[in-house]
């Protein structure tokens, strides 16, 4: 929901950027399956839509809710119910549960382990004051990233974001985060919530030469097919399994993830275990890696179909410090791994003596 | 470097309004053997989306097999008369294409995305899917473990059990008020038999519409769908069963025990109308006028009635006649009092008329409805997905015009929408959980109407002025998507009402 500002009342505002045809969204939609990638604890976000034509209105209506936000003590009430009924779903998911306990046997304490919706407890202490200096502090010119993808002309858009968020101080810089802990003892974790349904994760933190980065993505992406066709499509163990490789902080993590009822956990987390490990044993094909090249490419540019999707892309490459492209040129350096390079980096990182594991049923 | 957290990312997207419109017309055609296709050529990458509309939904579905045309999406993933699973698997990755499907309650969707180079390879493999899966009894057991591993994840949502539980209620006598997944039980006694019979009645061409968008010339890609789709035998298209609302029960305001779940109202009635006509799309815009933003009429009612309203949607649920529904869906405070939730949506629903509150919102609505059709129109993969509701049945032309239908109506097609939505109030059935509530069922109906609507809040009076004003103005959308390093899902059009919508991710 839209909410006031120092300018207009919420429905003022909600009614003009109708008008023009924009939408702006600030938090991930809970009904919406999977729709949690904006919360996360590296960044908060803001999104805009609009045609073109509209695209001047839409960046001063933006500007003005992060520059005069109307922060008062009803909004804050009712800001705050929504966060409890979040909080309270959060805490009833078992997958979450098990992200969370698997972030905090990797990097305990760590700000990456922190949770973004907050506790039931720590919620209903945020005061007004609270958001006031929080907003002061946070919305500033230095801690701000904007990318803009359309059919507008850069020079049109910077002189509209200069005039706009110029204004911003630029604030104190964020704070360094600490460098997530790289020699932690795999660890085990267990809770109960009595779900239908059982929550794995098993991950650890891992560091690679930048070079090996695209031969270990298509050797996660082969593990992930591998694991699926064996405990989803041969044993019908799953609906979803997977392994993944991300940054995470100033390090990556390599995660097997998957849901399984809770008949099936023992035979479950050996699966993921043996398969890991017989992946690293595995003869790699050529004609795998080359398969898997193209599905992994086909996805990653079906995800840049769109304009959003483009800004997306383009803002985190500034976050993380990565050049202009970076992204397109690691799918384009993908078609240079061989077989060899994927058997070399399965073999050097890929150890699933080194997974935490956690399992919530 | 890195640059730490936390930090604001703020991104902004601009598409370009009635561009994609005005350069893409379609072409319809119906194939010699019954299928219908839809081609929208579309130039902005160089990619190729096929998506099939089956008619094959629950509304299909024998009572005792709930579940089978979710099930049997699921099945015909599991290999062909020329292909393995294996192979199935490994040719879509090797062209680097999604391929993936969704069951609904009155449609299964079926989606493929290719580089447009290799479309006809694409289109091949989702053509030998639908006609010659081979439903491998050897997979047969597997994928029902694999259901039931869907079903126990879904339920492991208490919003999973909620929306049942009122579908059942709100539904009853009707086919959807069976879920799109089934049960344990009805999936448990499914036999292979049974869905490979379902198989050959449903999945004939005349039962499906293909909607092929992206980069093409009408022509080539109507040579190409007829060398893959085009192969396929006639077979017998039947319709579906005839279905009917039964009378409403005396007893139509449900309220039910819930541990662990949030207090909720979701009420529902009918609304007998096919999903295409234009008065669907009116009475769309309208409960949007009726139910969003802070000034929205519901709001106001809920707020003067006492009851916090933070989260009160209403909706069209769109399906084939004479199913469609409207759907309530409040979160309310352990405190509240359904019945007043019932009468302030009452209030809410009247306001759609000339002259109501609702009515007196349009034109920001209509805008945002165009918006939300332009940008729906240039993503290819999701414009199928998202009209999937309404394309089976619709008549010719129909795709082409539905983005900016809603600022063509004229005033009278408003009036008859508001019309069915008033009428529709006598067919309430409503269902209230909470942890709080006891188990019971009272008789509820609208409240009698007061003479004079509701005084307007000074800021819904902003400029939309009239209800038949000029809405030709710059069309809009409501559709997301977004680019991050994880799998990949489709949005949902919205949350409002889906409690029965199935977004499955059978492939990968």
């Amino acid at each position: 929901m839209i909410r006031a500002t120092e300018v207009h009342e919420a429905a003022a505002l909600e009614a003009r950027l109708s008008a023009i045809g924009a939408r702006i969204k600030g938090v991930d939609d809970p009904s919406v399956p999977f729709d949690d990638y904006y919360t996360t604890p590296e960044f908060s976000w803001l999104r805009a839509e609009a045609p073109a034509t509209a695209w001047r209105e839409t960046v001063s209506l933006l500007a003005e809710m992060i520059r005069f936000p109307k922060i008062d003590a009803a909004g804050v009430d009712e800001a705050k119910k929504t966060m409890a009924r979040l909080v309270a779903k959060r805490d009833g998911s078992a997958r979450e549960t098990a992200a969370e306990r698997l972030d905090a046997l990797l990097a305990p304490g760590h700000p990456l382990t922190h949770r973004v919706l907050g506790t039931s407890a720590s919620v209903a202490s945020i005061g007004l004051d609270d958001l006031v200096r929080f907003q002061k502090a946070f919305a500033t010119g230095g801690r701000m990233i904007v990318t803009v993808a359309g059919p507008v002309a850069t020079s049109d858009v910077v002189a509209a974001l200069s005039a706009d968020l110029g204004g911003l101080s630029a604030g104190d810089p964020p704070p360094s985060a600490p460098p997530v802990p790289r020699s932690a003892v795999p660890g085990v974790d267990e809770a109960t919530l009595g779900k239908p349904q059982a929550a794995i994760a098993l991950g650890t933190v891992i560091e690679f030469k930048s070079e090996d980065r695209p031969a270990l993505v298509v050797a996660v992406a082969m593990l992930s097919d591998r694991l699926a066709f064996d405990l989803r499509e041969t044993r019908g163990l799953a609906y979803s399994v997977d392994s993944t490789l991300r940054p995470w902080g100033d390090a990556w993590r390599w995660d097997l993830q998957m849901g399984t009822r809770p008949e099936n956990i023992a035979e479950a987390v050996d699966g993921l275990r043996q398969g890991a490990s017989a992946f690293r044993e595995a003869e790699i094909r050529p004609e795998d890696v080359a398969r898997t090249i193209n599905a992994v490419r086909g996805r990653a540019l079906m995800r840049r179909m769109t304009r959003i999707s483009l800004a997306y892309e383009a803002g985190m490459e500034v976050m993380r410090g990565e050049a202009a492209g970076d992204e397109r040129r690691m799918l384009e350096a993908l078609a240079l791994v061989s077989a060899d390079d994927v058997k070399r980096v399965a073999s050097r990182y890929l150890d699933p003596a080194r997974l935490s594991r956690v399992v919530v049923h | 470097m890195r640059r730490s957290s936390p930090l604001m990312v703020w991104i902004l997207t601009l598409a370009a309004a009635g561009a994609a419109l005005a350069a893409t017309p379609t072409t319809e055609v119906t194939l010699d053997n019954g299928l219908r296709v839809i081609l929208i050529p579309h130039h902005a990458n160089p990619m190729v989306a096929s998506a099939v509309v089956v008619a094959s939904g629950v509304t299909h579905e024998p009572a005792k097999a709930a579940g089978a045309s979710h099930f049997l999406e699921h099945l015909l993933f599991n290999g062909t008369t020329s292909r393995s699973q294996k192979q199935l698997y490994d040719d879509v990755d090797r062209l680097g294409a999604y391929n993936n499907a969704t069951t609904r309650e009155d449609h299964t969707l079926f989606t493929m995305l290719a580089a447009k180079d290799l479309a006809e390879k694409a289109l091949a493999i989702q053509a030998d899917m639908l006609f010659d899966s081979t439903i491998p009894a050897e997979n047969f057991d597997k994928e029902r473990k694999i259901v039931l591993e869907e079903l126990s994840r879904d339920r492991s949502d208490p919003d999973y059990d909620t929306e049942s539980a009122f579908r059942a209620f709100a539904f009853a006598g009707t086919p959807i008020a069976r879920p799109v997944l089934g049960t344990e039980a009805t999936l448990t006694g499914i036999a292979r038999a049974d869905v490979l019979a379902y198989y050959k009645d449903r999945y004939v061409p005349g039962n499906m519409t293909l909607v092929v968008m992206g980069d093409f010339a009408p022509d080539d890609m109507l040579a190409l769908v007829k060398r893959t789709f085009g192969r396929a035998p006639r077979g017998t298209s039947k319709p579906a069963p005839a279905a009917a609302w039964p009378a409403r029960p005396g007893a139509n305001l449900a309220t039910a025990k819930a541990e662990g779940s949030p207090d909720r109202v979701l009420a529902a009635f009918p609304v007998d109308i096919d999903p295409y006509d234009p008065r669907a799309t009116a009475i769309s815009v309208l409960l949007s006028a009726a139910s969003e933003g802070e000034d929205a009429p519901l709001r106001v009612a809920l707020t003067s009635r006492g009851v916090p309203a933070e989260d009160a949607t209403l909706s069209l649920e769109r399906r084939v006649r004479p199913l469609s529904t409207v759907v309530l869906d409040a979160r309310i405070d352990a405190a509240s009092d359904p019945a007043k939730v019932l009468d302030a949506m009452a209030e809410a629903i009247r306001a759609t008329r000339a002259g109501g509150a609702a009515r007196a919102r349009l034109a920001r609505f209509v805008s945002q409805a165009a918006s939300d059709g332009v940008l729906a129109r240039d993503q290819i993969l999701y414009f199928p997905m998202l009209r999937s509701d309404r394309i089976i049945g619709s008549p010719k032309g129909f795709l082409d015009a539905e983005p900016t239908l809603a600022a063509a109506l004229p005033p009278s097609t408003w009036d008859a929408a508001a019309e069915l939505l008033v009428k529709g109030l006598g067919f309430v059935r409503a269902r209230a959980t909470g942890a709080g509530r006891a188990d019971g069922a009272t008789r509820w109906e609208p409240p009698a109407e007061t003479a004079l609507p509701r005084p307007l809040p000074i800021s819904s009076r902003e400029r939309s002025a009239t209800d038949c004003g000029t809405w030709s103005r710059a069309a809009t959308t409501r559709t997301s998507s977004r680019s991050t390093s994880r799998s990949f899902h489709a949005p949902r059009p919205s949350r409002k009402g889906k409690t029965g919508s199935r977004t499955c991710c059978t492939g990968r």
